[in-house]
């Protein structure tokens, strides 16, 4: 009895869905998680796009830095019929999938800075191994071509972290190559986790010259425990992103740099595009169309170019 | 009516409430896509949940489940990057390990008389580890999360129709092991060694044979979802499953297995793993946080739990008094 | 020995040895049963009678001996499954039931009936081949019942018909009137004549004289692991039987332990009309200064029940207790600090905590003591009030940081009176105080508690041993199914006289 009452309640429920489809225009923004200044940042500055759109909703959720859970909240957009996504893959290879069926059912995928494996929409993201070579070369002339480094990882398989960490190494085996690298440790994107990992390379290391954090959480992670262990002044700390926080350590003198990306303006990017899409005013290609936002070396005499607005 | 009869009831009463709500909420929740794909994540975490149940049937615990997803998925992905083997080669050989796992589990277990959590415990942490190790890697040494592009392989994320394959294995699955439990000599033996080993032995039941045989099953079905989970996700990733062991302890629990053991059925997992996708879908429909997800199925296990216990306490002290008059009764005649 | 012509015998035992890598348990014991006949076995605890159902059914080997079943030779290395396959079944109380399962599937687990040519159990001619037997033996169930929700002793029936099931042609059953009700024991007795009717060998333990005597057809009876006497037809009465069991002359020393009269001292305990559903039926008596009562009676009569009841661990339904004048409704709490000791008869697991030391242990009890008003414990005060423990009962080795598990179980024993010694003890409670405790610890315990009566402790004893309890006591009180059925108040009472008492053989009581 319950059971054919249901169904009917389902029969009704299911035609009164599909007679309301809406003509709202739905965006979901789906970061690796929410809980940092980057992926914070980029959702303003989608937000801030958005805002003056007529008829346009907008969705962000947090995967909890879970691969699997990314992929069932894009099938949750896919099946809510969302109408554009943007997405921070939290592996390039694991929600190739969810991307092509995404875009299989016309909704155009538009990812921040990590690519997939199969052509999409876009890909809007920072030039991770070029910024990666940047910081490079700004440690290995700071310490004039000799001495001891340390790289904060990302967790294996994070494409971004792994380009920008590329990037640094083709640096110094080109330009640097008596510059050794003393340890690579997976500081899983977290400032605890920096923290204790930078411990021990001090406790490691007599001689630690600098370190290369491959986000700005994790260098000022690495700055708390240099300090902590009273040598700040010997070792020279890059980050990477430029959060305002670290801009605001890095005018402090307590961390040496960062390689700085206006990543409200990476957000805005994503979300123009995503909007163009939608309007026809931009055309679908056959490959993934990448933007490039390009990095910018901040450091104590540089970074009051970056103007507080530009901060995130 | 039993404990179970009316935990069914009410978890289904529950189902179907929780269901119309909310297609009310959010009329997406209907959709086709929504519910096969509901249906396919609960597939996955039920396969699972089918071996756990057998494994609490014997009042044991799996820890290695999670674990056992993440290596059977990077032994696949080993076999398709750097072997030609077609797929109905190396996922026989997935599975087997999958078995095998299972099976030092059960050796240690019943030839050491090692407590469940602990040896499992240590192979979770074990192959996670190994998992990593063997994991595809770079020029440079980093995990590289192969993208799988064996067709054959793929086709297990597949759909027959608008239903996952996955679904069907599920439902074919537990439909065999819950007849094999009800109707083989076998299942009924996993049944008597996990009420009453000493009187399982007393009847002539090899216990340990049972064990071993359970644990293999469990390692089996881990194995099975990881498949399925690697084909839909179209790569392998070292920590896979880990840390999904609670979805799967929820789903049994909720479905009505108990952790004493000798009592539960797969009708009751299937359920509870529906209860639990639902749920699950349901806090994304709504927009509510994900993060209460956790607390909301650690909540729904300790109702549950508690319930049980408050129903059978309430049964058991009725029957015991019953029992008692009767026997002061006929003491007196006797004395 | 194996020929074709069938002896009458089914069992023949013949000078069966065994020891446990120490003490003899048996020594050259003659055992054998006749087909279809009703056989008990009796002796006191420890005279060895499980030790020969262990080797009969294999779950222990004998060290020397021959055992002949049906014309067949058992070999020394036996075992559980070929003595079932023999056709030798025992009737346990619960323990190889499964719970959860049907009546039906217990009967037939292993060897369920499978559908033809198919590996599937076929349930509806299993649920009809067990219903078959049910009907067949006119037993009050169902094959669909579940194990669960059946009182013991249709459980027990359970049991007898997977016995049946596997074609057995000798059942043992040991002490299965233990947990039945008088009219449960009535319908399982015509059960066994029924048995005995199809030709099958029932062989019978109890303690329960008036049992052995009403169904026996032949008893056999064990004294400290060998052979007393086997008993047929006439010479079965339960008073020989008793005598028998117990044996043994008095010894000067035993003869003289005379009761002492200490009714006219100060009344510190009073118990009035104590009833608990199922366990206990009106009993009353009155405990006196400086007094030792004993407690005798068969296991399940009442008497650990009643010490529980006393000390406040279970409720009671009805009755009073007056505690040195005052009326007194017994908390675990309150009873510690009105100075009551419990030294409880499952050690291991009420008495002590064996990963503790032996200060821990005897701390635990008497937080209240050492602590400061703040609530810390004085290390201090606690190792004194140790060391007086271990000095006093003479606690071997006398290192207070030793752990109780490690100690012997005589030495365990001491620690548990220990906890409570150092208190102001005024009434002391022992539940079965030397069960697993070597002599020599043995009588260092009467010796304690002679002492601490003299120190004018009134003190509880229940033993099921009987020389202990009349060494002890200097009034008995005898429990038999939750009343007390006799009391025993002067002169010399002998370890015969309580067992009758406690089997129900006594002027006025039962039968």
């Amino acid at each position: 009895m319950a059971k054919a009452k249901w169904m009917v309640a389902a029969a009704a429920l299911f035609s009164l869905a599909c007679g309301a489809a809406s003509a709202e225009t739905k965006i979901g923004y789906l970061p690796s998680t929410v809980g940092q200044a980057l992926t914070q940042a980029w959702k303003t500055g989608i937000e801030n796009t958005l805002k003056g759109q007529p008829n346009v909703s907008f969705q962000a959720l947090d995967a909890q830095m879970k691969a699997e859970i990314q992929v069932t909240m894009m099938d949750d957009f896919i099946n809510q019929g969302y109408n554009a996504i943007i997405l921070q893959p939290i592996d390039a290879a694991a929600l190739t999938a969810s991307v092509k069926k995404a875009e299989g059912k016309g909704i155009p995928v538009i990812t921040l800075n990590t690519d997939t494996k199969l052509p999409h929409a876009a890909c809007v993201t920072m030039d991770d191994q070029g910024a990666g070579y940047l910081v490079g070369e700004q440690i290995g002339k700071a310490l004039g071509g000799k001495g001891n480094v340390a790289i904060i990882q990302s967790p294996p398989g994070a494409q971004a972290g792994v380009e920008r960490e590329k990037g640094f190494r083709a640096a110094m085996a080109k330009l640097y190559p008596e510059i050794k690298i003393v340890g690579a440790q997976n500081g899983l994107w977290n400032k605890d986790k920096a923290i204790e990992i930078m411990n021990s390379f001090l406790q490691v290391n007599k001689q630690l010259d600098a370190v290369f954090a491959v986000n700005d959480n994790m260098a000022e992670g690495a700055m708390i425990a240099a300090e902590a262990a009273g040598r700040l002044n010997q070792v020279k700390i890059w980050g990477f992103n430029g959060q305002k926080s670290t801009l605001t350590l890095i005018e402090q003198g307590k961390i040496t740099g960062t390689a700085y990306t206006n990543a409200y303006d990476q957000g805005a990017t994503a979300a123009k595009y995503a909007l163009d899409l939608l309007s026809g005013a931009k055309k679908k290609g056959d490959k993934t169309d990448v933007v490039v936002v390009p990095p910018f070396a901040a450091t104590k005499d540089s970074v009051a170019q970056i103007k507080p607005e530009q901060r995130w | 009516m039993s404990v179970s009869a009316i935990r069914r009831l009410i978890l289904t009463g529950l189902l179907i409430a929780i269901g119309i709500a909310l297609s009310i909420a959010n009329p997406t929740f209907l959709k086709l896509d929504n519910l096969m794909t509901m249906l396919q994540e609960a597939s996955l975490t039920g396969i699972v949940a089918i071996g756990f149940t057998l494994i609490l049937i014997t009042a044991g615990i799996d820890m290695s489940i999670g674990a056992v997803i993440a290596i059977t998925s990077m032994i696949c992905v080993n076999f398709i990057s750097y072997t030609q083997l077609p797929a109905y080669i190396y996922i026989p050989v997935a599975l087997a390990a999958g078995c095998a796992i299972g099976w030092v589990n059960g050796f240690f277990i019943t030839h050491f008389k090692l407590p469940e959590f602990i040896v499992t415990l240590a192979t979770r942490g074990i192959l996670a580890g190994l998992a990593l190790i063997i994991a595809v890697k770079d020029e440079q040494g980093f995990v590289k999360n192969v993208f799988i592009e064996d067709p054959v392989f793929l086709s297990f994320g597949e759909t027959v129709g608008p239903v996952y394959i996955v679904t069907i294995v599920f439902i074919l699955l537990a439909i065999a092991t819950q007849f094999f439990m009800k109707r083989t000599r076998a299942g009924t033996n996993i049944y008597a060694s996990g009420a009453n080993p000493t009187a399982a032995r007393l009847s002539g039941i090899n216990v340990d044979r049972t064990l071993i045989g359970v644990y293999m099953f469990s390692g089996f079905c881990a194995a099975l979802s990881s498949i399925f989970l690697a084909a839909r996700m179209m790569t392998a990733m070292p920590e896979f499953g880990i840390g999904n062991e609670l979805d799967v302890i929820a789903s049994v629990v909720i479905g009505g297995t108990p952790f004493t053991g000798g009592i539960g059925d797969i009708w009751g997992t299937i359920i509870g793993t529906l209860f639990i996708a639902l749920i699950k879908n349901g806090i994304l429909k709504l927009g509510l946080s994900p993060y209460i997800q956790p607390i909301v199925i650690g909540g729904i296990i300790i109702v549950t739990v508690v319930a049980d216990v408050w129903y059978k306490h309430h049964a058991e002290k009725k029957a015991t008094q019953a029992a008692r008059r009767k026997a002061m009764e006929s003491k007196e005649v006797g004395a | 020995m194996s020929n074709n012509v069938k002896s009458d015998l089914l069992l023949e035992c013949r000078g069966i040895d065994k020891n446990y890598n120490g003490p003899q348990v048996l020594s050259k014991v003659d055992f054998s049963l006749r087909r279809g006949e009703i056989h008990a076995l009796v002796g006191e605890n420890g005279a060895g009678k499980s030790t020969l159902i262990k080797i009969v059914t294999g779950i222990t080997n004998r060290n020397a001996g021959t055992i002949v079943f049906d014309g067949h030779d058992v070999p020394v290395e036996h075992n559980k499954n070929a003595s079932e396959k023999l056709g030798i079944a025992v009737i346990y109380q619960e323990l190889s039931l499964i719970h959860g399962m049907t009546v039906a599937q217990n009967i037939f687990l292993t060897k369920e009936p499978l559908m033809p040519g198919l590996p599937f159990i076929d349930i509806k001619k299993m649920n009809a081949m067990a219903q078959e037997m049910i009907e067949k033996y006119g037993f009050d169930l169902k094959a669909t019942d579940i194990i669960d929700r059946l009182p013991i002793a249709q459980r027990q029936t359970v049991e007898i018909l997977k016995a049946l099931s596997n074609k057995a042609s000798l059942m043992i059953m040991d002490e299965p009137t233990s947990s039945l009700t008088a009219k449960e024991s009535e319908r399982l007795f015509k059960i066994i004549r029924m048995l005995k009717a199809e030709g099958i060998t029932v062989v019978y333990i109890s303690h329960r004289m008036e049992e052995v005597y009403d169904l026996s057809d032949r008893v056999t009876v064990l004294r400290d692991g060998k052979l007393v006497s086997v008993l047929e037809g006439e010479e079965i009465t339960p008073a020989e039987i008793i005598r028998l069991m117990i044996g043994r002359e008095l010894t000067e020393d035993e003869s003289h332990h005379k009761m002492v009269d200490k009714r006219d001292r100060e009344v510190v305990l009073e118990v009035k009309n104590l009833s608990a559903e199922g366990k206990l039926n009106n009993v009353s008596f009155k405990l006196h200064k400086g007094e030792v009562l004993g407690f005798g009676g068969l296991v399940g009569s009442g008497r650990t029940e009643l010490m529980r009841a006393i000390y406040g661990i279970d409720a009671f339904d009805a009755g009073e207790i007056t505690y040195l004048g005052k009326s007194y409704s017994p908390t675990v709490e309150k009873s510690i600090a009105s100075g009551f000791g419990f030294v409880p008869e499952e050690r291991r697991l009420q008495g002590i905590m064996g990963g503790i030391s032996i200060t821990g242990n005897i701390g635990i009890a008497n937080l209240d003591s050492i602590s400061s008003p703040a609530g810390f414990v004085s290390r201090d005060k606690e190792l004194e009030r140790t060391q007086t423990a271990i000095s006093t009962l003479n606690i071997k080795p006398a290192n207070p940081d030793h752990l109780v598990g490690n100690l012997s179980g005589g030495n365990q024993q001491k620690v548990v009176v220990g906890k409570w010694l150092i208190r102001d003890l005024k009434l002391l409670i022992v539940d079965e105080p030397t069960v697993g405790v070597d002599i020599g610890a043995k009588e260092e315990m009467y010796q304690t508690i002679d002492r601490l009566s003299r120190e004018g402790v009134a003190v509880m004893v229940v033993s099921s041993d009987l020389p202990e309890l009349t060494r002890l006591s200097d009034r008995i009180i005898v429990l038999r199914k939750g009343r007390i059925i006799k009391e025993f108040t002067e002169g010399v009472v002998t370890e015969e006289e309580v067992l009758r008492a406690a089997s129900g053989i006594v002027e006025g009581g039962a039968k």
